[in-house]
């Protein structure tokens, strides 16, 4: 297909279409002059951004923050954190917007890496938790699961083998109490056709004294809004 | 506003980040809304400005600063300090979302009109303005930087950068061909580059 050489211009400008954009992204990661080149000119289109900067409008701020409350967040990668067993290479934060492209390119039948799929990425993320040297294992009591926590990368894993179908519009959540008695809302997950979950936070393992599991409405709460359907007193590590 | 539990500060063993929005994008990527409102006071004004340039209607404009500031809440944990900025970070987000906006809600032949476009880079109105030196000196600095482009160039830029033109529709537009249209486009950033690294 086209050069992707060629393109550095008009993808940090965006004149791109999806799949041009996900072919671009691969080439940065594979020729260095390119990538040097787009590292160097990445300043110029924030400087046009910022140039445009208008007062928001009155609300927008906290519309904003309320609807982050019940808005999921995405799992760190594997290769940010300095304690992951093997490093894959760096990824330039251009491909943080790859979902689209990544849907764009499976349906062409091409497949590129690195994917931004989630799945993919949870399932990374929680082996990195579960082969930690110091990871440790508990029964959740639930849905045939159960807990992994590691120390050292201060990171939970919560995974399982029979949860049953979450109700219509709604998913199950996390929560971790701490040891001052604050909850600290934990991620969001549903089961798959044959009730397998997983899914990891980062927290801070040592000061967590019991984590729970409620059904949430899709999205997530801020506070568990039913009983606990687990219950883990856990221990320091 | 209810008190919602702040999320507990993780010891980390990562250096605090010289560039504080980095270190917001950190705490943002472990639930901490706080961090979320500080890059919102921090930064709203220029993904909703860069928004409203691009899809020039400030009721859409709202809705893409809104989703774009929501997509830096749910990625934040996956922006990678090696590779590039966080301020970068967000207004790619942000000019994204807002190129996107106007490649759906626009059909091609009213985004191919130019009749009327403007080709500098002065702001629609000055009321919308926010009137403080330091936005004044960055307005003014991307008025003189497109000022000392080839006026091929800046038109590229113009309709690629704020009106959302694929690099085929700029040749469309300019009828000229695909290579040049790209060329323009890379050589106008390269320019830019070159003076603002001058200027500072």
């Amino acid at each position: 297909m086209t050069d992707a050489h060629t393109l550095i211009g008009a993808y940090l400008v965006d004149a791109v279409d999806d799949i041009e954009r996900a072919e671009v992204e691969r080439h940065l990661t594979e020729c260095a002059d390119c990538a040097e080149e787009a590292r160097s000119l990445a300043p110029v289109t924030e400087a046009l951004a910022v140039g445009a900067a208008t007062r928001m409008p009155p609300g927008l701020r906290d519309e904003v923050l309320a609807r982050a409350r019940t808005t999921t967040q995405l799992t760190p990668r594997a290769t940010t954190r300095r304690n992951a067993p093997t490093q894959r290479r760096a990824v330039p934060w251009w491909s943080a917007a790859a979902a689209v492209a990544a849907v764009a390119l499976a349906a062409a039948g091409i497949g590129w890496w690195p994917s931004d799929d989630d799945e993919g990425a949870i399932a990374t993320d929680v082996m990195m938790v579960t082969s930690a040297p110091d990871a440790h294992s508990m029964d959740l009591g639930w849905a045939s699961g159960h807990v992994v926590m590691s120390a050292q990368l201060d990171a939970v894993a919560v995974m399982g083998a029979g949860a049953p179908a979450p109700d219509d519009g709604m998913a199950y959540q996390a929560w971790f109490e701490m040891s001052d008695g604050t909850v600290m809302a934990g991620p969001t997950f549903a089961p798959d056709v044959d009730g397998g979950f997983m899914t990891m936070t980062y927290a801070d393992c040592d000061d967590i004294a019991t984590i729970l599991i409620t059904q949430e409405p899709r999205g997530g709460s801020a506070a568990p809004t039913s009983s606990p359907l687990a219950r883990l007193e856990t221990h320091p590590a | 506003m209810e008190e919602q539990p702040r999320p507990r500060a993780v010891s980390l063993h990562e250096p605090a980040s010289a560039e504080p929005l980095a270190e917001s994008l950190r705490r943002i990527g472990r639930g901490d809304d706080a961090a979320l409102a500080s890059v919102i006071d921090t930064i709203g004004d220029a993904v909703y400005g860069v928004a409203l340039r691009v899809v020039r209607d400030p009721e859409l404009a709202r809705d893409v600063a809104q989703e774009a500031l929501l997509d830096v809440w749910r990625r934040a944990a996956r922006f990678d300090r090696d590779a590039g900025t966080a301020r970068s970070w967000i207004l790619t987000i942000a000019h994204r979302r807002a190129v996107d906006k106007v490649r759906t809600e626009q059909a091609h032949h009213d985004r191919m009109d130019l009749h009327g476009s403007t080709l500098s880079a002065t702001v629609e109105t000055q009321d919308d303005v926010v009137d403080a030196a330091q936005r004044q000196w960055e307005a003014a600095r991307v008025r003189r930087g497109l000022g000392g482009l080839t006026a091929l160039q800046r038109e590229a830029l113009e309709l690629a950068y704020y009106r959302g033109f694929t690099h085929v529709e700029v040749a469309s537009a300019l009828g000229i061909p695909l290579g040049t249209a790209k060329a323009r486009i890379r050589d106008g950033l390269i320019r830019l580059r070159d003076a603002w690294e001058v200027e500072s």
